[in-house]
C-alpha cells in the first residue's frame, strides 16, 4: 500500500476532527493519533487528483476559523473542543460545498473510527476471529469436494472442438 | 508467492520471450509477441483468456493490478481498498445525484470483490438484445451450453442451509409475511461457510472468482499472466490492430514502457476502462457510440434497526433476493457491510452516529438495485476516463419506490427504525411513517446512490451505425480487436451482471477460435 503522510498542520486538523465527528469516546479510548493515522491510510487509497481536492478541503477547514473573531485568531486544530464542534456544526447546516466538505471529512474519519480493532470489539464486531473459524470449517467438511474442483478447473474438455490445435497439428 | 506463469513487473526481463530495448532517455522498452493479447483479467478477459489457451493459442493476460491470493484477503477494509480497488473504490459518475461506483483492480478483477451472484442472462433481455439489436445466434437454445460451461467452472448453485445468516432471515421473513416472491440467490461458491467478507476478496475460498477457476486454467494451458501494467494505448497500422503498450506501475517512479504484439488483441478492462482506452487509442466507430450507452443499475441502502442480535457478519452475503417487483424495474436484498462502511454513509456525526452504531449487531442492511432507464456516457479526458450520467425521473420514482417496499419488508420483519439513504428524510419508526416516505417528494440531489454493476459503452449489434461492436465483440471497422466485458450490454440486463459477461466471452472466444483456425490466406 502506497504511504502517505498529511503535513503536520492538517495531521492536527484531523487528531482535531476524530472527537468531533467520533465524540469524545476516541479520547477516552486513547485511539486518537491512531485513528487520524487511520485516515491518511484511507487517503493514501484514493487517486492523486482527489488527495488534492481533499487537502485543499483540510487546508480551509483549517483556516477558516481565523476569520471568526470569537475563535480569538485560532484556526480549527487550535480551537477548545467545544468550539470546534460549534464550527463543524454550523459547516454541516450550511447548505452547499462547505456541508459537502465536512461530509467528505466525516467519511474518512468515520471510516478510519470504525476500522480501529478497539471499535471492532467495543461494538462487538470481531470479524478475523470468525473468518479463521469459517476456514477451518470449510476446509474439515469439505477437503475432497473442494480438491475435486481444483482438478476439475484444469481437466481439459473431452469433447470440445479445438480448431486452432487440430489446425496446427 | 504467485504461481507459475503470473509475472510481476519486476520480473519483466526475465519473462521468457521478452527483448528489452535500452533507451538512453526514455526508459527500458520492454517487447514481447504472443497470439493473443487479453487486456484485463476479470469476469470477461479470464474467461476468453481460459477458452482461447485451451483451444491452443499463446496468450498473455495484462492486468494493471497485483496478484492477491486467498491467504491474502481479510476483514482489513482499508488494505482491501488499497490493494483490489480501483482509485480505493472512490470513482463516481456526475450527475444529480453523482453515483459512486467500484471495480476491482486485481487479479481476478471485479469477480474478487462481488458478492458473488450467478443469475443467467433474463430471457426478456437476451429478446431484447436478439430483436432489437440484431444480436446474432442469441437465443435461449444456443446460449444454454455456454451458461452451463461457465457455472460447472464456477460451481453455480445456492448456499449450503447452514450458511446463512439471520439478516437474510430476516428479509426473508418480511417477504413472506407481505407475500412477495423471493428465490434463493445462485452465487459462484463451493461450500461457501457465510464468512461475508466477498467484497474485500473471500479469505476462505469458497467464492469461486476468477482467481481460483478460470485464470489457473488459462495458466494451466499455458497462458502468462503479467501484473502491474498499465495499458494506455493500442498498436495498430490504420485499421489494423497490433497488440497494446503500456507503463509498468513501478513503485521506485521509474517509467519503464512495454508492447505487446499480437494477431489479436483483446479488451476487457470493464465499461469505464475499455471504451477510455478505445477513445485515448484515436480509434473511432462508424456509430459515433464509443462511451455511449452507459448503464449502471443504480441502488441504495438503508439500515434497519432490530431489537434482537442479528449479527449480519456471520452468514453468507446475500442469500435471497426478493423478485416481486422485477417486473417493475428493481429486486432487493439484504446486503451486509463492514461499520467502517456504515458509518461513512450515514447522514450522521457524533453522539447520533456512535448511538445508532453500538447497536450494529442489531441491524440489517437492506438494497435496492434498479434496473435503469436512462444511459450515461464516458468520456476520455487527457487520458482518463471521466463519466457521467443522470438519473431520469422515472428512476427517482423507481428509487423511492424500491425503498419504500423494502423499508415495509423491513419493518414487516420486526424492524424499530430505519435510516434511509436520503439526506433530509427522516428516518422511518413504524410501517405508518412508509406511508410518508412515499408521499415524500425526495429531490435527486438528496439521494445516496451507489453501483458497482458499470455497463454499456461499446454495445454489440448487427448494425455498425448503431453499435460499436459486432455479435461476437468484434470492433466493427477495425481487424484484430475485439471487446469481452459489460461494455458490450446494449441494454441493462436487471440482474448481476457476471455471468452474462462470461458467456458473452466464451461465445467471443468460440468465434475468435473458428477465425485462427481458417488458413491464411482462405
Amino acid at each position: 500500500m502506497r504511504e502517505f503522510e498529511l503535513p503536520a498542520r492538517l495531521q492536527a486538523t484531523v487528531r482535531a476532527l476524530v472527537p468531533v465527528v467520533c465524540t469524545e469516546e476516541a479520547r477516552r479510548m486513547g485511539i486518537v493519533d491512531e485513528v487520524a493515522r487511520g485516515v491518511e491510510r484511507f487517503l493514501g487509497t484514493l487517486p492523486a487528483h482527489l488527495q488534492k481536492g481533499i487537502l485543499a478541503g483540510l487546508w480551509t477547514l483549517e483556516f477558516t476559523p481565523l476569520a471568526d473573531p470569537r475563535n480569538l485568531g485560532r484556526s480549527f486544530s487550535r480551537l477548545s473542543p467545544e468550539r470546534a464542534q460549534r464550527a463543524f456544526d454550523l459547516w454541516w447546516r450550511l447548505p452547499g460545498p462547505t456541508h459537502q466538505l465536512v461530509r467528505a471529512l466525516k467519511m474518512f474519519v468515520s471510516f478510519a473510527f470504525y476500522e480501529h480493532p478497539k471499535v471492532r470489539e467495543r461494538i462487538g464486531y470481531d470479524p478475523e476471529a470468525y473468518l479463521a473459524q469459517m476456514r477451518r470449517k470449510r476446509i474439515e467438511q469439505h477437503h475432497e469436494v473442494i480438491a475435486q474442483h481444483a482438478e476439475k478447473v484444469v481437466t481439459p474438455d473431452p469433447v470440445r472442438r479445438l480448431p486452432v490445435a487440430e489446425a496446427r497439428s | 508467492m504467485s504461481p507459475h506463469n503470473v509475472y510481476s513487473r519486476a520480473d519483466w526481463p526475465q519473462i521468457p520471450g521478452v527483448r528489452t530495448r535500452r533507451r538512453r532517455f526514455q526508459g527500458d522498452l520492454y517487447e514481447l509477441s504472443c497470439d493473443v493479447v487479453v487486456v484485463g483479467s476479470g469476469a470477461g478477459g479470464a474467461v476468453i483468456a481460459a477458452e482461447l489457451a485451451e483451444g491452443g493459442l499463446d496468450v498473455v493476460v495484462l492486468e494493471e493490478g497485483g496478484y492477491y491470493a486467498t491467504e491474502d484477503f481479510n476483514a482489513d477494509v482499508t488494505e482491501a481498498l488499497a490493494n483490489l480497488y480501483r482509485d480505493g473504490g472512490a470513482q463516481m459518475a456526475l450527475g444529480t445525484p453523482p453515483v459512486t461506483f467500484a471495480e476491482g483492480r486485481c487479479v481476478g478483477g471485479s469477480t474478487v470483490i462481488n458478492g458473488g451472484m450467478t443469475w443467467r442472462t433474463p430471457e426478456h433481455v437476451i429478446r431484447r438484445w436478439r430483436e432489437d439489436h440484431g444480436v446474432h445466434d442469441f437465443d435461449a437454445h444456443a446460449l444454454l451450453p455456454h451458461f452451463e460451461r461457465v457455472e460447472g467452472f464456477l460451481s453455480a448453485k445456492t448456499q449450503d442451509p447452514e450458511s446463512i445468516g439471520r439478516d437474510n432471515a430476516l428479509l426473508k421473513e418480511g417477504a413472506d409475511a407481505l407475500g412477495y416472491e423471493t428465490v434463493s440467490n445462485i452465487r459462484n461458491q463451493l461450500h461457501c461457510p457465510g464468512s461475508n467478507n466477498c467484497a474485500f476478496g473471500c479469505p476462505t475460498g469458497a467464492k469461486q472468482s476468477t482467481l481460483l477457476t478460470y485464470l489457473p486454467r488459462a495458466l494451466h494451458f499455458g497462458a502468462r499472466i503479467l501484473t502491474h501494467c498499465r495499458v494506455d494505448g493500442i498498436l495498430r497500422q490504420r485499421k489494423q490492430v497490433q497488440g497494446v503498450e503500456g507503463s509498468l506501475a513501478d513503485p521506485s517512479g521509474k517509467t519503464r514502457r512495454f508492447r505487446v504484439h499480437a494477431k489479436e488483441t483483446v479488451i476487457a478492462c470493464g465499461a469505464v476502462q475499455s471504451p477510455n482506452l478505445l477513445l485515448r487509442a484515436g480509434l473511432r466507430s462508424p456509430s459515433g457510440k464509443i462511451g455511449h450507452g452507459l448503464t449502471l443499475h443504480p441502488n441504495t441502502k438503508v439500515v434497519a434497526l432490530f431489537d434482537e442480535d442479528v449479527e449480519g457478519w456471520k452468514g453468507v452475503h446475500q442469500a435471497y433476493q426478493v423478485r416481486e417487483f422485477e417486473g417493475d424495474g428493481f429486486v432487493m436484498a439484504a446486503v451486509n457491510i463492514p461499520p467502517s462502511l456504515v458509518a461513512m454513509t450515514l447522514p450522521y456525526y457524533g453522539r447520533d452516529m456512535i448511538e445508532l452504531l453500538d447497536q450494529y449487531n442489531q441491524t440489517v442492511i437492506g438494497g435496492v438495485l434498479i434496473e435503469d432507464t436512462t444511459t450515461g456516457r464516458v468520456r476520455s479526458v487527457a487520458g482518463l476516463p471521466v463519466t457521467t450520467y443522470q438519473i431520469t425521473e422515472e428512476d427517482r420514482h423507481r428509487i423511492v419506490r424500491g425503498t419504500a417496499i423494502l423499508c415495509e419488508v423491513l419493518f414487516a420483519a420486526g424492524a424499530k427504525r430505519i435510516v434511509l439513504p436520503f439526506a433530509g428524510v427522516p428516518d422511518l419508526l413504524s410501517m405508518a411513517d412508509v406511508q410518508r416516505l412515499r408521499e415524500t417528494d425526495v429531490p435527486k440531489a438528496a439521494m445516496e446512490v451507489v453501483t458497482v454493476h458499470i455497463m454499456g459503452t461499446l454495445a454489440m449489434g448487427d448494425d455498425p451505425t448503431r453499435h460499436v461492436c459486432d455479435s461476437y465483440g468484434r470492433v466493427y471497422d477495425y481487424a484484430g480487436l475485439t471487446v469481452a466485458d459489460a461494455s458490450l450490454f446494449p441494454t441493462p440486463i436487471g440482474v448481476n451482471p457476471m455471468e452474462t459477461i462470461m458467456t458473452l466471452a466464451t461465445r467471443c472466444a468460440i468465434h475468435l477460435l473458428d477465425r485462427f483456425a481458417v488458413p491464411a490466406g482462405v
